[in-house]
């Protein structure tokens, strides 16, 4: 627990306890036993089923036809930086799942099956993926390493759909989305509306009484121009980055809502299963057409950005609705002068930390290290940074497992530890609320004396009425 | 993978279309000399046989129209699409091998635009054309009742296609008559070529009685057989039926054949003990006798196996009637055997293998079989998800498997392709051989019964040894033009670089010949070592190949006979036949020489 | 031996030679036609083609990007890849077979030049296997056919190699002989084994960003697959 001088943390990993399979906590959906068979069957069932509906066949094609297992991938790996298993090599991954996609789908697997009787999925196998995938976090990383191409998050997000079609899957995502498209509450963290509206009248008077600000959380303002979705949790966990928010579109007179029959932005599915993805979408894009609005407003939140970014045009139909992140709607008022910040608001050394679902993809790199730029002149970069930078170590709904905690502090997230540490900062900034959980815990578990905040956090402190 | 006999009979079939398609690459690439075994001596081979056969089967369709269109025997009805359908790909298969066959096969369109009446091809081509065009007449009404044709204007089409349907059987009746006829008549053309054993002044007759024999008995199997494929009981009454029409023309069709051969005294032939009298007694006998006793016994006829049974034999025979008749005892000269090549028996496999898989494509997705508006799908009874089934029954495993197929019977069919770096790599390969005869030579290089008249001692008083002779090889005073003009019409290297590897120390002589890189280019002439053997002007590399035989023999003899034939005033010097004889058959031509 | 030489690089060659270039245009069209089938499925996401391709164009010349991390190996792994499409592709010999049997040839380089990049070759695949066999991640990632690819093609260059130079100890056509099936049963599984990235390579770039993009109504499918229409609880 003492840390001593230096980027190197002193702990190291004990791994020991991480073997045993209770690592994750399954739940199977009610009546996945209808499935029958055993858990091999299922999974091939599923299997065949996700490849006769889906888009990934051509993707196993091209792939299993041409991996050339150089093992480049392991460098750019975090987990296997600190773990150094082999079984962590991305590379070492995703071939278990394309070894069954070759022994079972395709005409060469299946004549060498038949010939040499090998190479059966087992029970080990299936227990393998399932620990396995649940290992990644989903960070992409690797996809920019990989001189082919091949991009081992998706076939991690793959094996994540098939296992969870066969009944595997972690309790705290389908518990959280169970709630969310099924329950009485309809959002992940189960707060029910009049806690919620209760909530947002504490917002608003905090607000006046913190930073004298004027500002509404309107809800179920027909024909607004955003409405707006955070994740949820944000209601309970993150109020400063909220009332940020409401402060800025106060300030430049954004014309913005919270719907009242659904307001959470956190979408699962993109971490474990396409079917709840696109039904969540659904339940977004539904919400904006009823209350008629003209954009989509995503909060401080990497995956919810992402996947509403990525996937409301795919499962809209045509009811198509432009996605904006909240980081680019703030920073285009900035721009536009709409918005005043005080450039020398922030005096602490800050540093800005990547979501990997937001700066992979090379999307919003800039607009949220523009707006932290502009109020804290003492900015640093941890190295490397970027479409590069390394993961929080809880992507990919690991933070919200809380069995993956040893993993997560001792395994995924000790580079980011080091990083951290490494750039010397006071204040971590960061837009998502996945990452900002895992960045505190990780602070507190490696004693770093350091401020884990989001960008609104900061930009509430810099506003200049 | 592929799991039941079904699929495993279409893959194959798939394959010998590949194959076949392979092959026909080649015979357009090449040509009909290279690719197949014919020649002048047998113009027609397989493929016309083929044709015959093809044609024979289709019988079937003329038939059952005639039976429910024309005598209104509505019993029948069932059946009359898929004769129709038979018929349509026999009359395609017969038009496609025609492509094949035909030189020009671009040209196939002539006979409509240029008519040469008094040619029975004339006849053949105007009959196979209105024919097929009947039969897609006659069939599209069943392509048109697929769902996938629903638009209002082809349902107004397919409304007045039923509206005259009278009109077209009775074509297609008429114009089937004539053309199984008329096919039969070519025969009559080359009487002297055709067996005793088969000739016939009735051919036509018989060909167009043994048709329908041949058709429905065609007909009654391939209902068996699909309803079989699609899991179904073929209807015992229908089949009785069929085998008894077959029977009744087959009884005809024998006693025409039987009774023309013993009015002519012709029989006693057929024991003489000959392969032809064999094939004859075995054509008859099982072909044709057999048949007809077993349909006659009523416990055969209550049994669908036996019914096939005498179907098949039925068919075979008659099969064999067309194939003897146009191949295998054709009259050809005893030197000029035909054997069929690789690349005419792949495709006399593939086209009935393309017209199976047509057949199988339109009885699975077109309303043919009695009682369906649409075939059942043989593959979507999975309701119940299964890992295998998503490679093996999607279209997509279906083209992964066709393709993986394909790659390697092309493959096998590049094999096949002659080298590129001959510039006459079409012609084949003939070896050449010393030529026979002293004082008068027989020049026959490579024994093709085309013998050169050659005077050597009439040329020796006049001319040097080395005028003709290189005597390039070592201790030999006259070396054969064959020695180095190995190859009748393709030049060929002289150069043996396997041997001199051998002889001057393997890998460690290179350097002997080849300066910096090994390749023919940077070779020394041959000279520098072989000064010896230098006689006439210099050989510069060995990259120079001999010409072949015609060539260099014509080199060597015609500009002196043209110069002496302008010097003397006598024109008979530089005429082709100074040298070569009429072409005959060998013996004759031995023979005459000898007489001179 | 002499006869056995002239099949080897004749009618099997050109066999060989036909089942490569044919399976990899399979493979090909196969790739492109999913491509296009899954793009399909989900038109409405952009694809930002310019950018897959800038990648897939980057990492074709990966001069600047070597370093990153594991430089030697990277190095090694590159040197080899030239090393073996010049070679294979550029020595006269080669080409002097291809105009042989298939009438076609282009511009050769000097051999001199492919003698040398024939050692760096021998040396930059030694160290690929030996690497292979030392990191024990790589160890554990390897299959029996990725040790026996890089055997086999060390094998090639080594016999062929030794082949073309004087003085060697194995008789010329005993090397010639191993040099050319070893290389056509190089030929003969490339498009069957990784190797298969030679022609997907600029494919599988597109096929990542492709998978991102998910069919809709996929997902419902998929649970009305496995459970029947009345589907399935969460």
């Amino acid at each position: 627990m003492i840390l001593e001088t230096g980027t190197h943390l002193q702990r190291q990993p004990n791994l020991a306890h991480l073997e045993s399979k209770a690592f994750y906590h399954i739940d199977t959906y009610p009546g996945s036993d209808r499935l029958g068979g055993s858990r091999v069957e299922r999974f091939l069932f599923a299997f065949a089923a996700i490849l006769q509906q889906s888009n990934y066949g051509v993707l196993l094609d091209l792939y299993a036809r041409s991996s050339a297992r150089c093992g480049r991938c392991a460098v750019s790996c975090q987990v296997f930086q600190a773990s150094q298993e082999a079984r962590d090599v991305p590379c070492y991954r995703s071939n278990l799942l394309l070894d069954v996609y070759k022994r079972y789908f395709t005409m060469g697997g299946q004549l060498r099956g038949r010939l040499f009787g090998n190479g059966f999925l087992h029970e080990g196998g299936v227990d393998e993926m399932a620990e396995l995938f649940y290992r990644c976090t989903a960070c992409r990383r690797c996809h920019i390493e990989c001189p082919l191409g091949i991009d081992h998050g998706l076939i991690a997000h793959l094996g994540r759909y098939i296992l969870s079609e066969a009944g595997i899957a972690p309790k705290g995502l389908v518990v959280s989305v169970r709630e969310q498209l099924e329950g009485k509450t309809g959002n992940t963290s189960a707060i029910p509306l009049p806690a919620l509206l209760d909530n947002l009248e504490f917002l608003e008077e905090e607000l006046v009484d913190s930073s004298g600000i004027q500002a509404k959380f309107p809800v179920d303002v027909q024909g607004a121009e955003y409405i707006f979705f955070p994740a949820v949790s944000d209601y309970l966990m993150e109020a400063d980055t909220l009332m940020g928010i409401a402060a800025v579109c106060a300030s430049a007179g954004v014309s913005w809502t919270i719907g009242s029959q659904y307001f959470d932005g956190i979408n699962y599915g993109l971490f474990y299963n396409d079917w709840v993805l696109e039904r969540i979408i659904q339940k977004l894009v539904g919400e904006a057409q009823r209350l008629q609005v003209q954009k989509i407003l995503i909060g401080e939140c990497g995956h919810a950005a992402r996947s509403a970014r990525q996937y409301v045009p795919t499962f809209a139909g045509d009811q198509q609705l432009p996605v904006v992140s909240v980081l680019e709607l703030t920073e285009a008022l900035v721009r536009q002068g709409k918005v005043k910040l005080d450039p020398n608001a922030i005096s602490e050394r800050v540093t800005y930390h990547d979501p990997c679902n937001i700066a992979r993809s090379g999307w919003l790199l800039e607009p949220p290290r523009r707006l932290v730029r502009s109020i804290a002149p003492n900015f640093v970069e941890m190295r490397p940074f970027g479409k590069e930078n390394y993961c929080c170590g809880g992507g990919g709904g690991l933070v919200s497992l809380d069995e993956t905690h040893e993993f997560r502090m001792q395994v995924a997230g000790k580079l980011k530890a080091e990083q951290i540490q490494a750039s010397e900062a006071e204040i971590v900034v960061t837009p998502c609320a996945n990452c900002k959980k895992q960045l505190r815990e990780l602070v507190s578990y490696y004693h770093l004396p350091v401020q884990v905040v989001g960008v609104h956090d900061l930009v509430l402190r810099a506003l200049r009425l | 993978m592929i799991s039941n006999w079904r699929e495993w009979t279409k893959t194959i079939l798939w394959g010998v279309v590949l194959a076949g398609g392979a092959a026909a690459v080649m015979r357009f690439a090449f040509g009909l000399g290279v690719t197949t075994g014919l020649d002048d001596a047998t113009p027609w081979g397989l493929w016309i046989a083929l044709k015959l056969g093809f044609v024979a089967l289709s019988g079937g369709g003329f038939t059952l129209a005639a039976l429910v269109y024309v005598f209104r025997l509505e019993s029948y009805r069932p059946l009359v699409r898929r004769a129709i359908l038979l018929a349509l790909l026999g009359y395609g298969s017969f038009i496609v091998s025609l492509i094949f066959d035909l030189g020009l096969p671009w040209h196939i369109y002539m006979p409509i635009l240029h008519w040469q009446h008094h040619s029975v091809m004339f006849e053949i081509a105007w009959c196979v054309v209105l024919y097929f065009s009947v039969l897609v007449l006659e069939f599209s009404p069943v392509v048109l009742e697929h769902p996938f044709f629903q638009n209002a204007v082809l349902q107004k089409a397919l409304h007045l296609l039923h509206k005259t349907t009278p009109v077209w059987v009775i074509a297609g009746i008429v114009l089937s008559t004539l053309h199984q006829s008329s096919l039969g008549a070519l025969f009559l053309m080359a009487p002297h070529r055709v067996h005793p054993l088969w000739y016939s002044a009735w051919i036509p007759v018989q060909f167009f009685i043994s048709a329908i024999s041949a058709g429905v008995m065609f007909l009654l199997l391939e209902v068996y057989l699909a309803e079989r494929w699609f899991n179904n009981e073929a209807r015992l009454d229908l089949m009785q039926k069929l085998a008894q029409i077959g029977k009744f023309t087959l009884g005809l069709y024998l006693i025409m054949r039987v009774g023309d051969l013993l009015w002519r005294g012709v029989l006693p032939s057929a024991l003489d003990g000959s392969w032809q009298s064999v094939l004859f007694a075995a054509e008859i006998l099982l072909g044709g006798v057999l048949p007809i006793v077993l349909l006659s016994l009523p416990a055969i006829r209550q049994h669908k196996e036996t019914l096939i049974t005498s179907a098949a034999l039925v068919v075979g025979g008659v099969l064999s009637q067309r194939m003897a008749l146009s191949m295998f005892t054709l009259w050809r000269p005893a030197e000029q055997p035909y054997t069929p090549a690789l690349a005419e028996v792949l495709i006399a496999f593939a086209i009935p293998a393309a017209a199976a898989l047509l057949y199988l494509f339109a009885m699975e997705n077109l309303a043919v079989r009695e009682g369906s508006t649409q075939a059942p799908r043989i593959h979507e009874a999975l309701s119940h998800p299964q890992w295998g089934a998503y490679q093996d029954h999607s279209l997509w495993g279906v083209i992964t498997q066709r393709s993986l197929l394909a790659v390697f019977v092309v493959a096998l069919a590049v094999v096949l392709l002659p080298n590129q770096n001959n510039a006459m790599a079409t012609l084949p390969k003939q070896p050449v051989q010393a030529g026979r005869g002293w004082e008068k030579l027989i020049l026959d290089g490579n024994r093709a019964s085309y013998q050169v008249n050659f005077a050597h001692a009439e040329h020796q008083e006049r001319l040097d040894c080395q005028v003709c002779h290189h005597l390039n090889i070592p201790q030999d005073d006259a070396s054969g033009c064959w020695q180095c003009h190995s190859d009748f019409s393709q030049p060929t290297t002289i150069f043996e670089h396997g041997l001199h590897q051998r002889t001057l120390q393997g890998n460690a002589s290179c350097e002997n010949c080849h300066a910096g890189a090994h390749n023919r280019h940077t070779a020394i002439d041959c000279q520098e070592c072989h000064a010896s053997t230098e006689q006439g002007e210099r050989v510069s590399t060995f990259t120079l190949e001999a010409p072949g035989y015609v060539q260099a023999m014509h080199g060597v003899c015609l500009e002196c006979h043209q110069r002496e034939s302008q010097a003397r005033g006598r024109a008979d010097l530089a005429v082709c036949s100074t040298c070569h004889f009429i072409p005959q058959p060998a013996p004759e031509g031995q023979a005459r020489l000898n007489q001179e | 031996m002499d006869l056995w030489l002239a099949l080897a690089k004749g009618v099997f060659l050109r066999f060989v030679l036909a089942v490569t270039i044919l399976g990899l245009l399979r493979h090909v069209a196969l790739s492109l036609a999913a491509l296009w089938v899954a793009i399909r499925r989900a038109p409405a996401q952009s694809l930002d083609l310019r950018q897959i391709f800038g990648e897939t164009l980057a990492w074709l010349f990966p001069i600047r990007r070597l370093h990153r991390n594991r430089f030697g190996y990277s190095l090694a792994s590159f040197l080899f890849h030239v090393g073996v499409l010049f070679t294979s592709l550029f020595l006269v010999n080669h080409i002097d077979i291809l105009r042989d049997q298939f009438g076609i040839g282009w511009y050769a380089i000097p051999k001199g030049i492919l003698d040398l990049l024939a050692v760096v070759t021998i040396i930059a695949g030694s160290s690929l296997l030996l690497f292979r066999i030392y990191a024990s991640s790589s160890r554990q990632l390897s299959q029996l056919s990725d040790y026996g690819l890089l055997v086999l093609i060390l094998g090639i260059f080594w016999s062929g190699f030794l082949a073309g130079r004087p003085g060697n100890p194995i008789p010329y056509a005993w090397l010639m002989l191993f040099h050319t099936l070893s290389g056509a049963a190089l030929l003969l599984v490339i498009p069957y084994s990784k190797i298969a990235h030679c022609v997907l390579f600029p494919l599988i770039r597109l096929g990542s960003a492709v998978g991102w993009r998910l069919a809709p109504l996929a997902g419902g499918k998929v649970v009305q697959r496995l459970h029947g229409p009345e589907g399935r609880q969460i």
